[in-house]
C-alpha cells in the first residue's frame, strides 16, 4: 500500500488522468461480455417474470394488466396446490435421505480401508448420468410386469408393485432414482469435509476415553455443520425445482400424482402458452425456495466462524476437555 | 494385545462388507442396462432374471443407430458443451480476475446480482429469454442453447474466490514491468490457477452436458437438438405398455449416450470428484 501511494504522488496529473482511462477500459473489456449477457438473459427475465405475473399473457401477444389476479387464481387453483404437495412430498423422500445417507456414506468412506476410492467413484458414478438416462434406467427397473426391483420383492413375498402407474407409489418412484443419481454429489462433498478435520482433535478424543458414536455426535457432526448448511440448501432448491425425472418417467401422472411445480409452470407457459399465470407460478416458487433458504440458514449457519477455527487449530475443544475433565 | 488386534480385523471385515453391499446396491442399475441391452426380446421378458445374456445380441444397438440420430444428438451435446468451455475464458475467467484486483464503485453491485441470481430458479428466466432468442431469430440453432448458459454465474464465482487470493504483488510487480492487466492475467494468475481452471471446465461440461430444461425449449429439430432432450423424445413417444416392448432398445441407447462421460470419468475418476468436491467447499 505504502508503495502505491510513492508511486501516485511522483505521477503527473496527465499520467493519473490515462491511468484512470486504463483502469475503465480494462473494467470494461473484462466485465462487459458477462456481465451484459448476464442482464439480458438473467436479471431483465427475472424482472419479466415478475411483471408478466401481473398480466394477462401470451406468447406473442401484448400483455394487459390485470393486477393480483393471476396470484389469486392460483390460490383457488387445485391443481397448483396439487403441484406443490407432490413437490413437497418428493422434497420429504429425497431431502432426508440424501443429506443422512450422504453423511452416512462419507462417514463409511472415511474409515481408513483399503477399496474405498474405488467405491467412491462407483457411489458418484451415477451422477454423471444425464437425467434423461436415469430415468428411462428406471422406469426399465420399476416396470411392474418384468421390473428388476419387482422380480426380488416377489422373492420375499412381496407383490408385484406397479410402481409408476399407481398414484401412491409413483412419486416414491421417481424418489428412488433420484436418490441414486445423486447421493453420491453429497457423499463426496461430505467426505471431503470429515477429510478437512484435524486429526489432533480426533486424537484428543480419543484420548478422553470418547467412543466412536459419541465422536461422530460432538466432533463429526459438529465440525461438519457449514458443509450441511451447503448441502441442506442445495438438496432443497434442487428438489423443489425437480422437473427431467418427471417428465421422462411419468410426464406427472398417473393423475398429476407426480404433477411437480416446475413442470405446471412449464406446461402453462410452453403447452398453453399461459405465459402470466406460468410466471405467478414461477415467483411463488421463488418464494418458497427463498423462504425455505432462510429457514435452513437459520438453523444451520449459527457459529460458524467458531468452528473454523476450532477445525484448523483443534483449539476450539480444549474448553470441553478440560470441562469433562473437571467433572 | 491381542484382543484388540482381533477387534481391529473384525472391525475391518464388517467395514469391507459394507463398503461392497453399498458398492453393488449402486452398481447393480448399471450392470442391469448392460445386461438387458445385449438380450433378445424373449430373454428380457421372462419371469426369470438371468444377469448374464444366454444369446447375447447386438440387435438393439444396430436398431438404435439406425433409427434415431444419435450421433448428431451426440455431436450437437459436444458443440454446445465445447463451445461454453470455449468461451469460459472471457465469459468467466475475465470478469472474475477484474472483480478480484480492482475496486470500484458498483463491485458490490454486480457480486450482489451474481449472489442474487444463483440463488433465484433458473426457471423463472425462461419465458423471456426465449422471446429474446426468438427475436434474434435464432431459436432452433446450438446458438440459442449456448448463450444463456453464459451467464451463469457459478463459475465466475469460482474463479473470483480464487483470484481474491492471489497476493496483490504479483500483479503490481507485473504492472511494474510494463505488462498489462490481460498480460498478468495469462502470464501469472492462470498458471497459479491450475486446479481451479480443471474445476470450472468439469463443471461447465457437467452443467452443459446434463442441461435439460433450456435445451427442451429452444431446440425442435435434429440439427439443434441435444442428446438429453433427444433421449427424452424416444421415452415421451413411449406409452407405458409400448416402452415394455421396447427396454432392449432403449437400454442399448442410453449405454451409447453414456458412454462419453463414461469413459471421461472413469479416466479422470480422482480428479473429477475431487473439483466437485471442490466446488461444493467453496461455492
Amino acid at each position: 500500500m505504502a508503495n502505491g501511494f510513492g508511486k501516485v504522488r511522483i505521477m503527473s496529473r496527465k499520467r493519473i488522468l490515462r491511468k484512470k482511462q486504463k483502469d475503465i477500459l480494462f473494467l470494461l473489456t473484462f466485465l462487459a461480455p458477462f456481465f451484459v449477457i448476464m442482464i439480458i438473459f438473467k436479471v431483465v427475465p427475472i424482472g419479466a417474470n415478475i411483471v408478466y405475473s401481473l398480466q394477462k399473457t401470451h406468447l406473442n401477444k401484448p400483455g394487459e394488466w390485470i393486477g393480483l389476479k393471476n396470484y389469486v387464481k392460483l390460490f383457488h387453483d387445485e391443481l397448483f396446490w396439487k403441484a406443490m404437495k407432490n413437490t413437497l412430498l418428493y422434497l420429504a423422500y429425497v431431502g432426508p435421505v440424501n443429506v443422512i445417507g450422504g453423511f452416512l456414506f462419507a462417514m463409511l468412506l472415511n474409515a481408513k480401508q483399503r477399496g474405498r476410492t474405488a467405491v467412491r467413484a462407483i457411489i458418484f458414478m451415477p451422477y454423471v448420468l444425464m437425467t434423461t438416462v436415469v430415468g428411462i434406467t428406471w422406469r426399465w427397473i420399476l416396470d411392474g410386469n418384468n421390473g428388476l426391483l419387482n422380480y426380488y420383492l416377489n422373492k420375499i413375498g412381496i407383490e408385484p408393485i406397479f410402481w409408476l402407474s399407481n398414484t401412491k407409489t409413483a412419486m416414491l418412484g421417481i424418489a428412488l432414482a433420484s436418490i441414486w443419481w445423486t447421493i453420491g454429489y453429497n457423499t463426496v462433498i461430505y467426505l471431503a469435509a470429515l477429510q478437512d478435520i484435524s486429526t489432533d482433535v480426533v486424537e484428543a478424543s480419543i484420548i478422553d476415553g470418547a467412543n466412536g458414536l459419541q465422536r461422530v455426535f460432538h466432533i463429526s457432526i459438529p465440525l461438519v455443520k457449514g458443509t450441511t448448511f451447503f448441502v441442506v440448501l442445495t438438496t432443497v432448491i434442487n428438489s423443489m425445482e425437480m422437473f427431467s425425472q418427471v417428465y421422462v418417467m411419468t410426464s406427472g401422472g398417473p393423475s398429476y400424482s407426480t404433477l411437480t411445480l416446475v413442470q405446471y409452470l412449464y406446461t402453462k407457459a410452453f403447452r398453453e402458452t399461459n405465459v402470466g399465470y406460468s410466471s405467478s407460478v414461477g415467483v411463488m416458487l421463488f418464494i418458497i425456495i427463498l423462504l425455505m433458504s432462510v429457514v435452513v440458514f437459520l438453523l444451520l449457519s449459527g457459529d460458524n466462524t467458531a468452528e473454523k477455527t476450532g477445525r484448523r487449530k483443534g483449539g476450539g475443544h480444549g474448553g470441553k476437555k478440560e470441562r469433562r475433565k473437571a467433572a | 494385545m491381542g484382543a484388540k488386534k482381533n477387534g481391529e480385523r473384525l472391525r475391518s471385515i464388517i467395514l469391507y462388507v459394507v463398503m461392497a453391499l453399498v458398492a453393488l446396491v449402486f452398481l447393480i442399475p448399471l450392470v442391469w442396462v448392460v445386461s438387458t441391452s445385449f438380450k433378445p426380446m424373449d430373454e428380457i421378458f421372462t419371469r426369470v432374471v438371468h444377469w448374464i445374456p444366454r444369446k447375447p445380441t447386438l440387435d438393439h444397438y444396430r436398431q438404435a443407430v439406425t433409427d434415431y440420430p444419435l450421433w448428431t444428438w451426440m455431436k450437437n451435446s459436444f458443440v454446445v458443451a465445447g463451445a461454453n468451455i470455449l468461451f469460459a475464458f472471457v465469459f468467466f475467467v475475465m470478469p472474475a480476475f477484474a472483480l478480484a484486483v480492482s475496486e470500484f464503485k458498483g463491485k458490490t453491485v454486480l457480486v450482489f446480482l451474481m449472489m442474487a441470481t444463483l440463488m433465484i430458479p433458473r426457471e423463472l428466466s425462461a419465458i423471456f429469454s426465449y422471446k429474446i432468442i426468438a427475436k434474434m431469430g435464432i431459436l432452433d440453432t446450438t446458438g440459442a442453447v449456448v448463450l444463456p448458459q453464459l451467464a451463469e454465474s457459478i463459475c465466475v464465482f469460482l474463479m473470483y474466490n480464487f483470484f481474491k487470493n492471489v497476493p496483490r504483488e504479483y500483479l503490481e510487480s507485473c504492472e511494474l514491468d510494463g505488462g498489462n492487466k490481460l498480460v498478468a492475467l495469462v502470464k501469472i494468475y492462470l498458471p497459479l490457477s491450475g486446479p481451479s481452471i480443471a474445476v470450472m471446465i468439469i463443471l461447465t461440461f457437467v452443467n452443459s452436458w446434463n442441461n435439460f430444461f433450456w435445451p427442451l425449449l429452444v431446440t425442435f429439430t435434429e440439427k439443434s437438438r441435444t442428446l438429453p432432450v433427444g433421449l427424452a423424445t424416444i421415452m415421451t413417444s413411449y406409452s407405458e405398455s409400448s416402452a415394455a416392448r421396447q427396454y432392449g432398445l432403449l437400454m442399448a441407447i442410453s449405454l451409447l449416450a453414456s458412454l462419453p462421460t463414461m469413459i471421461v470419468f472413469l479416466a479422470l475418476q480422482k480428479q473429477f470428484i475431487e473439483s466437485v468436491a471442490a466446488s461444493g467447499v467453496k461455492g
